[in-house]
């Protein structure tokens, strides 16, 4: 292999990279939206049946914006690499929990820290060449 | 019915309709996409149901398990390659999800 070689194999699997990045993190922000709307929803009392409703209705039309994005991801990408990587979402939650006020343990926040080094571990290219998912 | 109950329903439901969505793909059969809505609906009404009375850190971090069952399916149904290194960081996600509960 010459060094001319590289350059583009190089740039394709970074874009492959670039492109896995960006739906993960629209699936991220969606997947966040419904959270925080289904939180809004379960404060609301019996009596505001309708609007617990009329907000579901909404997660579930969001929802479809994840689809069209999971259609994305499973076209281009092993379900097993595609799927693990979402679970960004959870320090994101944990975050956010922390912005409206609620208590974040310790150990809340080490089993973020957990979920998050477990992605990062799934997403490392593998030196011996036998995960070439996302090259 | 207990929330608990509601809990697992949405995780099964979410981790059935991510293969189904997979199976769409593979065959291109309308019945798998209908399936796939059909639990991805059934998921968002059970996971309102859980949050009511689990709270949403609760439910939304044990529903990480998800992040583990899809893949290890995925390699039973599809075949798909599973390394070392990837069993060792769904184990880490697995701990997390079991540390956030303690």
């Amino acid at each position: 292999m010459t060094p001319d070689d590289k350059p583009p194999v190089a740039t394709q699997a970074a874009s492959r990279t670039w492109l896995l990045l960006v739906l993960v993190a629209l699936n991220i922000a969606l997947q966040l939206v419904n959270a925080s709307l289904i939180k809004y929803a379960s404060s609301r009392s019996a009596a505001q049946g309708g609007l617990v409703i009329v907000v579901l209705a909404l997660v579930t039309v969001l929802s479809c914006g994840r689809f069209v994005i999971w259609g994305a991801m499973h076209k281009r990408f092993p379900i097993s690499i595609a799927y693990p990587a979402t679970a960004l979402f959870f320090p994101c939650l944990v975050a956010i929990a922390a912005i409206y006020g609620e208590h974040v343990s310790l150990a809340q926040a080490l089993g973020a820290i957990l979920v998050t080094l477990g992605v990062v571990l799934l997403l490392r290219p593998s030196r011996s060449g036998q995960d070439e998912s996302l090259a | 019915m207990s929330a608990w109950v509601f809990l697992a329903i949405t995780i099964l439901a979410t981790v059935a309709a991510q293969l189904s969505f997979k199976h769409y793909f593979l065959s291109h059969r309308l019945a798998f996409l209908a399936t796939t809505v059909a639990l991805f609906c059934l998921a968002v009404v059970c996971t309102y149901l859980a949050v009511r009375a689990l709270g949403i850190g609760r439910v939304y971090v044990a529903a990480a398990l998800t992040y583990v069952l899809t893949p290890l399916a995925a390699k039973r149904l599809f075949d798909e390659h599973l390394g070392h290194s990837h069993y060792a960081a769904l184990g880490l996600i697995l701990s997390g999800v079991i540390v956030y509960n303690l």
